[in-house]
């Protein structure tokens, strides 16, 4: 999947979820500090990046680790690349 | 492990606050518990019926069971702290003297946190449903915590 398309949809699954304005959804953004999100959010968020992107994500600690959006795209990208090969 | 076995072996809820009677199975995400509404069951409250909110519950108890019966992660019995509820519906009322199926599914884990559905059954009579998300603990985490 090309990347823009795919932080399009991380984005859009953001600001759908969490009720997030697209100016907020910047790769710099901490998903907590910034965004407000917290550890029950994230479970929320695995739910939707599974779905949409036909990944399982499951014990994968590694989303727990994540702090900034920029980080969640590389992750998500690298996930969906794996799972598709 | 062999199946029925009772609840008080597996989940944290000491006596009078357990409120599930039995296991009945248990697979890698799913488990299925029951509970007889005895009239001095701690959610009739002195009702006729189990308080509504005794359907949640009933099944935040059996996703202890879940993770008290994980044994790749040896981690004995589990405390399921409840983080929140959501589209919990409820279409009948469970009454004094019935039996009570409770089935949980995880359907998503991060980390200690999971998301699980349930719903709740007295026969073919579905009672409740809903989905529970549940931070997990281990009662060996507590106890070095406690330390």
């Amino acid at each position: 999947m090309d990347k823009n398309m795919m932080k399009e949809k991380v984005n859009q699954i953001l600001a759908d979820e969490f009720e997030l304005e697209s100016n907020e959804l910047i790769p710099e953004a901490r998903l907590y500090e910034d965004l407000g999100l917290d550890s029950l959010d994230a479970v929320d968020m695995v739910v939707g990046f599974e779905k949409a992107f036909g990944i399982k994500i499951g014990k994968n600690t590694e989303l727990v680790n994540i702090k900034t959006l920029g980080e969640l795209y590389a992750f998500i990208d690298k996930t969906v690349n794996l799972q598709a090969g | 492990m062999i199946f029925p076995i009772p609840a008080r072996g597996l989940i944290p809820h000491r006596e009078g606050m357990c409120c599930i009677d039995t296991i009945l199975s248990v697979e890698r995400h799913k488990v299925q518990a029951c509970v007889v509404l005895h009239a001095d069951h701690l959610l009739l409250s002195g009702g006729r019926t189990l308080d509504r909110s005794g359907f949640i519950e009933l099944a935040a108890q059996a996703a202890c069971a879940l993770k008290g019966t994980d044994t790749d992660a040896d981690r004995g019995s589990a405390t399921a702290l409840l983080a929140s509820v959501n589209n919990f519906q409820i279409y009948e009322d469970a009454r004094i003297g019935e039996t009570l199926l409770i089935r949980v599914e995880i359907t998503t884990e991060l980390a200690a946190m999971s998301l699980l559905n349930f719903n709740v059954v007295c026969g073919q009579r579905l009672l409740a449903t809903g989905q529970l998300k549940v931070f997990y603990r281990a009662e060996n985490e507590r106890s070095m915590t406690a330390q």
